[in-house]
């Protein structure tokens, strides 16, 4: 066996470019296949890694009948004492997940209340749709005078959703579109009993630190919006600003874009030409 | 490519040696690539994804390498993941294709009994016969 390796290496070496270049082409493509391997690895840890620091997290912990259940009702009794019994590290989030929308017959109240607060008044947009929503405006006032319901609308449903906003919790964004006959009933209040963060603590899902999510729950029932968004709101106008400041910086991007597209096909010209030589050279030796 | 071109040599080794003397040389020289451009291709490809694991290969356009969405701040850098695991069965895999590729050629030279088919010049100087 030693014997063959040595006259094998001695062979190999005899043409020393025909080895050569067989060789590279093997290192080539094992290096490709690493570096996809670690691009591909790296971008689906990036977008694991942002599920979790979006709102998933990396444990779940639930009422002992939720995952059967899926009820509202069901939510855990003292989440404090059991956070202080698991003795978490310092660094670690904590975020409360609010449910909301037990049934389908709530849904369609949510769905009723939230249309109205987003579709203009008046009997001129009476059959007008909603883009959100899909239904004309006049059934949708209709639906709303039974009295369950027009308690659900309205100041009710808003101020629920924006406590639970307030609150940091990813229930305000859950609770926007839900009639609540009886708010207090509902487990929106394990996150005001809870409190804000502390200082240094981030909420999961939370809106960050001046930001204003944009939503039905935002919305003034009183006040009249038109198609295509509010004006003349502080919060509108802050979003078109860092929407413009946002278009600004679109030249630099897509500078950046031109020079990635340029790097990308100088590699695939080096590629090529790297292929021709070897062709070349082979059908020469 | 290194068997093809070499029909007169092998020809002539399988007329003074044993058939599987000739198939171990061809297995020993796929040996001896697959593993000197094995651990150079495991060298480069760990040096460049440790590169890409602590610079930005590539930005979709944030500041920062960040990019905010819905208040959700999101990383814009494409950066690559170092995990020599996963690169030491990436080589363990080519290694392992570059020898069994070397099956082909070893088959070429094995199955030519007589040594004058392969000894024949008039393929002596093309790529493939």
């Amino acid at each position: 066996m030693r014997t063959i390796l040595k006259v094998a290496w001695r062979s190999i070496w005899r043409n020393r470019r025909r080895t050569l270049i067989s060789m590279s082409a093997v290192g080539l493509g094992l290096v490709l296949v690493i570096f996809y391997g670690g691009l591909l690895g790296g971008a689906l840890g990036d977008a694991k890694e942002q599920l979790d620091n979006v709102g998933i997290g990396h444990v779940e912990i639930t009422a002992p009948g939720w995952r059967t259940h899926r009820a509202a009702t069901e939510s855990l009794a003292d989440p404090e004492a059991l956070l202080a019994r698991l003795a978490l590290p310092a660094r670690s989030e904590v975020g409360w997940r609010v449910v909301a929308a037990a049934s389908s017959r709530a849904h369609g109240r949510a769905r009723a209340s939230s249309c109205r607060a987003s579709t203009g008044r008046g009997k001129s947009d009476s059959r007008r749709t909603s883009g959100r929503c899909g239904r004309p405006a006049s059934r949708r006032r209709r639906r709303s005078r039974h009295p369950d319901r027009r308690e659900a609308r309205g100041t009710a449903q808003g101020q629920a959703g924006r406590q639970a906003a307030r609150d940091g919790a990813t229930g305000g964004r859950r609770a926007w579109g839900r009639a609540l006959p009886r708010p207090r009933h509902l487990p929106l209040a394990l996150a005001g009993d809870l409190g804000a963060p502390g200082p240094g603590q981030r909420v999961l899902g939370a809106p960050a630190p001046g930001h204003r999510r944009r939503g039905p729950s935002d919305r003034d029932p009183a006040r009249p919006c038109r198609r295509g968004g509010r004006r003349g709101d502080a919060a509108a106008s802050g979003a078109r600003a860092r929407l413009r400041r946002a278009l600004l910086r679109r030249p630099a991007a897509a500078a950046q874009d031109h020079g990635a597209a340029r790097r990308q096909i100088v590699w695939m010209v080096a590629f090529f030409v790297y292929g021709l030589v070897a062709w070349v050279s082979s059908t020469r030796c | 490519m290194s068997v093809m071109e070499r029909t007169r040599e092998f020809g002539v080794l399988r007329a003074i040696a044993p058939a599987g003397r000739v198939v171990a040389q061809v297995f020993g020289e796929s040996f001896w690539i697959a593993t000197i451009s094995g651990f150079l291709g495991l060298g480069a490809g760990l040096l460049l994804t440790w590169y890409g694991s602590h610079h930005a290969l590539m930005d979709i356009g944030g500041t920062n390498g960040a990019l905010e969405y819905g208040g959700t701040v999101l990383r814009s850098a494409v950066k690559t993941r170092f995990s020599l695991g996963t690169a030491l069965q990436a080589a363990g895999l080519v290694y392992l294709m570059a020898l069994v590729v070397a099956l082909y050629p070893a088959w070429k030279v094995a199955r030519c009994r007589r040594p004058a088919p392969c000894t024949r010049a008039r393929k002596e100087h093309t790529a493939w016969p």
